[in-house]
Order: structure tokens, then sequence, then C-alpha cells
């Protein structure tokens, strides 16, 4: 039975290697341009997701749900409800988190590493990380999507992530994976779905 | 990293309560291995929350462990974001750790969960006395304590990890009489530490 499963694991991987090639350099300048153009069009965002923490030794991910609102480029709200209620609000350089009813919060201002982090974070959803020189960015395609490949350069981003991959769908500009692949390859695949771009979000959204 | 500091403190300091038994109507020697009722299904992916309290500091997440064969259990903690904080491989005597987050790397605060997680992952414990006392019966070496409710012999209800006959930790079990318990509280007795975990219920869509 395991030999079969890992031959059909073998034969996916192989398929979604043989699916994904490099683009052009022509390919990669209109992607990026498409991309930048419309994230700067980005005014809010909200979409449900689902976050799959996926361990080389474990069968299953583990799977959290919620939904995400965004008001670039400044406030974002994450908001778990699976497998409990949790919601995390980056707003003005704070962190206001509450988990099960109970408040805290981290003032970011000055935390160089936090900005940072914040900063990737609203860059990872609203898909505008190329104008930057934080990373290294290859680009490769399939026939339903391109994707970005980001490898930090910054020593203290390298020791927890070792590549961020972010998959736009065909014909979309917004980010439909988020993949966070850490240093021992071990990776958190984030998929969103019924994304909906520039309808008002009701301030206290973002209040905590 | 002051926390990190007190810890290493309260583990170089304490000396420890004697562990004694109140209300004993009978006691009896009983050399025997007694089989480890949790955690014991090879390969089977058991799910928990996690929450971990350290003077009044919390963290939480979620809290995967699986069997890997007759003495080895893998066990991971991530964030709510989905980051690793500690990946450990620990068998009866050993652990080791495949990743652990930069900022939590200390080997005290390492070591500390890995020996926690090591005394109820264990597969089984050498116990050499048997004792009844008016609602429970134990089970008992100079290194653990297994207790259990009247009429039950085999999911132990608590066990107290010992050292040289000195409590270092107790930990309650609560549940369906299963090899995946509810809850577990782990509680340390010489320092204000505590892992609770609760078992997550909800299945939710695979990958």
């Amino acid at each position: 039975m395991k030999t079969k499963i890992f031959i059909l694991l073998a034969f996916f991987h192989l398929t979604i290697f043989a699916q994904e090639s490099k683009m052009s350099n022509a390919e990669i300048e209109n992607f990026k341009k498409d991309i930048i153009a419309d994230s700067k069009k980005i005014q809010t965002l909200t979409a449900d997701f689902t976050q799959y923490k996926v361990m080389s030794f474990l069968d299953k991910p583990i799977v959290s749900k919620g939904r995400l609102y965004l008001q670039n480029p400044k406030a974002m709200r994450w908001n778990y409800t699976q497998p409990i209620d949790y919601n995390v609000i980056f707003n003005n350089g704070k962190i206001y988190i509450n988990d099960e009813g109970k408040k805290s919060s981290v003032d970011l201002q000055g935390n160089k590493k936090f900005e940072k982090l914040n900063q990737l974070i609203v860059g990872s959803v609203s898909g505008n990380l190329f104008d930057t020189n934080d990373f290294i960015i290859t680009f490769a395609k399939t026939d339903k999507s391109r994707i970005a490949k980001l490898q930090p350069k910054i020593k203290d981003v390298k020791k927890y992530i070792k590549e961020i991959q972010l998959t736009f769908y065909s014909g979309q500009s917004t980010v439909t994976e988020v993949k966070l692949i850490e240093p021992s390859d071990d990776y958190t695949k984030i998929l969103f779905t019924n994304k909906s771009l520039n309808k008002t979000i009701n301030a206290s959204v973002f209040n905590p | 990293m002051r926390l990190f500091l007190i810890l290493s403190f309260f583990i170089l300091t304490s000396c420890g309560t004697t562990y004694k038994i109140a209300d004993i109507q009978e006691q009896q020697k009983d050399e025997r291995e007694f089989l480890n009722p949790y955690f014991s299904s090879t390969d089977k992916e058991y799910s928990y929350r996690f929450k971990i309290t350290f003077m009044k500091k919390e963290m939480k997440g979620n809290f995967v462990v699986k069997k890997l064969g007759y003495n080895s259990h893998r066990v991971v903690m991530t964030s709510d974001f989905g980051n690793t904080l500690f990946d450990l491989s620990v068998t009866d005597h050993d652990y080791t750790s495949n990743y652990v987050m930069p900022d939590l790397k200390k080997k005290v605060v390492v070591k500390t969960l890995a020996e926690d997680l090591q005394a109820i992952f264990k597969n089984d414990f050498q116990v050499d006395e048997h004792i009844k006392t008016t609602d429970q019966t134990i089970l008992k070496s100079k290194e653990v304590s297994l207790i259990f409710a009247k009429n039950e012999s085999n999911y132990f209800k608590e066990l107290v990890h010992l050292k040289k006959n000195k409590i270092k930790t107790i930990n309650q079990f609560s549940g369906d009489q299963t090899d995946f318990p509810d809850q577990i509280l782990i509680k340390h007795n010489h320092f204000n530490l505590s892992i609770t975990l609760t078992k997550v219920n909800i299945q939710l869509e695979e990958e």
C-alpha cells in the first residue's frame, strides 16, 4: 500500500514539475507590469482562506480556515474561525490579537524585524513584493498560472523562510496561493477563495 | 531572554518535595512492565491545540504527535500562522530537535519541553509496587507513579513523573479511555510552567 502511495506521489510531483516552466524575459516584464499596476489599484481585498501546514512526516496537513480583510497598504485582519476563533489585526504599526475573547496587542513601531514581516505579509497578499531588493526573485509558469518565487536575502528573514511562492491564476492579478517554505522544506500554503476587490470594508473590522 | 534565565535558575535550584501517597490501604511488590495506553497506535496522527503558560505568559498553537515506531514519537508545534515552533523526535531516553524556531532555540527550553513529552509518550513503564488507597489504584516506581480510578486498570488518569522519589511533573489525562485523550495537563511542581493539550475534534477538509 505504502509503495503504491509513494509511486502515486512521485507521479504527481513529476507532473507538477513537468508542467512548470521558466518564463521568458518578456513574459517576466509583462507579469511584473500587470501585478504592480493592478496591485496599485487594490484598495481593499476580502477573501476566504484555507491554510494548510504540510510537514514531511505527517500524512495529513494541519488545516485552519477563516477570512482575510485587507485595506491597502496599512491595515489587515486575519480572522480564523477553525479550528478556533482567533483574529489578528495589523493596523498602524500595531498588532492586535483576539484569542477566543482574550485580547492583547504588540507595538511594532521601531521594531524593524516586524515591520519587514508586516510588509512581507501585506505584499504577499496584495502581490506587490517586486519593488524590493530584499529578495532574489525567479519566475515560472504553468498552463493555468504564473508563479513568483522569492528567496529572502536578509539573514534574519532567511532563518524563518527559505522561499515564498506567490501563485497568480491566469486572468487574475491578485494572489490565489501563498506558499511559505521553511528552512526544513516543510511549508504553509494559504489558498484564497471567494475574493472580492475594492468593496468598502467597515472601519470597525480593523479596530481591536 | 529574561524568562529563559529565570527558567534556568528554577531548574538548577529546585530541590523538590518528596512524593508521598496518603491513605494507603494495601501495598505490595509487583514488578512489571506497564504499557502506556496513550498515543500508542503507530502511524496515527493525534491532533491537539496546545497552550504553554509560563510566569503569566502564554503561547498557543497547533500540536500534532505521531508514533513512528516502538518507542519513538515525533511531535510538531506550530503557531496559528502555520510556522513551525518546535519539531522534535522523542524516544524513551533521548530526543532530537529537527527544527526549533530561532527565537525559542534555547537548550533549557527544548530540553524541558522534550523531557515533559518523553514522560507522557513513553512506550512502557517499569513499576515495582502496587498500592491501593480508598478510591485509587497506583502503580509505582522511583521514576513514576501511575494513578488509576478505582475500577480502572489500563487508562491512568494521572502520571506523576518522579526523580529520586521527588515530584518533577504532574500529568493529568481526561477523556473516554482511548489512546487519544481529550485533554492533558502537564504541570511542573517547582516552577510555574504548565502545558495544556486539548484534542481537536473538528475534522477539517484535507488538501
